[in-house]
């Protein structure tokens, strides 16, 4: 399993961040099952390292993200940069549909006001 | 007794003479009396009444003349008075109407003035009413027709703009 390209969003970061911490401190209540095994065939130090120098990129949804919207933006940046980058999402409900994006500073406005 | 008979004689002669004199004096009066009475009494000649009547008419024309006079003096006094009271009046009159009329654009002008200053407040409220309904209403028409919208847009189309909006940022440069 490879953990960086599973992990998608700040939330699943942090999420995973927390087990490695729980793993380290062998703190295992908190941690998924199905990732046990696999992390402790890795370097934990090295995969924190990496996921915390990932870059973000923001997104400003009309709706929750599903699966397939999630899978939509990964498609999309892994065809488009040669780097793997985090999801930061917020749902705000003045937007009808579409969505605002903000990568390095930049913004853009792909939505329906 | 001769001295005697002598004074007698003097004084008798002196008496004799006042009483002469008293009824020389006494005839005199009587006939003054007489001839005033006679005048009196006989009324005037004829020359006299003819100049009294002159004097009568003189006198009547004089009074008629100063009644004609005094008439004179009536009317021109009347007229001059009329004249002056009706220049007055015209003078009053010109003053009151040339007031009243100033008194009048005076009050219209005030009335313009606050029916103006009203209206442009009332204006000025309605426009702001208006402004806060218009805005009151566009925000409440948005969030309906946001609703709405929303509630139409389904998950496919949902993935559609999205997919589009991503193909947009890639041709603004946003990822280079």
């Amino acid at each position: 399993m490879d953990f960086l390209s599973e992990t998608k969003t700040l939330e699943e970061k942090e999420l995973l961040l927390s087990e490695i911490d729980a793993v380290k401190r062998k703190d295992l209540g908190g941690v998924r099952k199905s990732l046990l095994d696999k992390m402790q065939s890795i370097d934990l130090n090295n995969l924190s390292d990496q996921l915390k120098s990932l870059d973000v990129v923001k997104i400003i949804l009309a709706i929750e993200p599903t699966v397939h919207i999630v899978e939509i933006f990964d498609n999309f940046f892994k065809a488009n940069l040669d780097k793997k980058i985090l999801f930061d999402f917020e749902v705000d409900k003045n937007i009808l549909g579409g969505f605002q994006i903000i990568y390095k500073g930049n913004y853009f406005d792909a939505s329906i006001l | 007794m001769n001295i005697d008979n002598q004074i007698l004689y003097i004084i008798i002669l002196i008496f004799a003479c006042l009483v002469l004199l008293c009824i020389t004096l006494i005839y005199l009066y009587m006939n003054a009396l007489s001839k005033y009475t006679k005048i009196r009494t006989a009324g005037l000649s004829e020359k006299d009444e003819s100049v009294i009547n002159n004097a009568k008419e003189i006198a009547q024309k004089i009074i008629d003349s100063a009644k004609k006079l005094d008439e004179k003096h009536d009317s021109i006094m009347a007229k001059v008075v009329g004249d002056i009271s009706l220049k007055w009046s015209k003078s009053a009159e010109t003053i009151f109407n040339k007031n009243v009329k100033e008194l009048d654009i005076l009050l219209n002008n005030k009335i313009q003035e606050i029916y103006k200053k009203e209206n442009d407040s009332l204006e000025s409220y309605k426009k702001e009413k208006l402004n806060d309904f218009d805005k009151e209403m566009s925000e409440t028409v948005n969030k309906l027709a946001k609703a709405i919208i929303k509630r139409e847009i389904d998950i496919n189309q949902h993935n559609e703009l999205i997919k589009d909006g991503l193909e947009r940022a890639k041709k603004s440069g946003l990822f280079k």
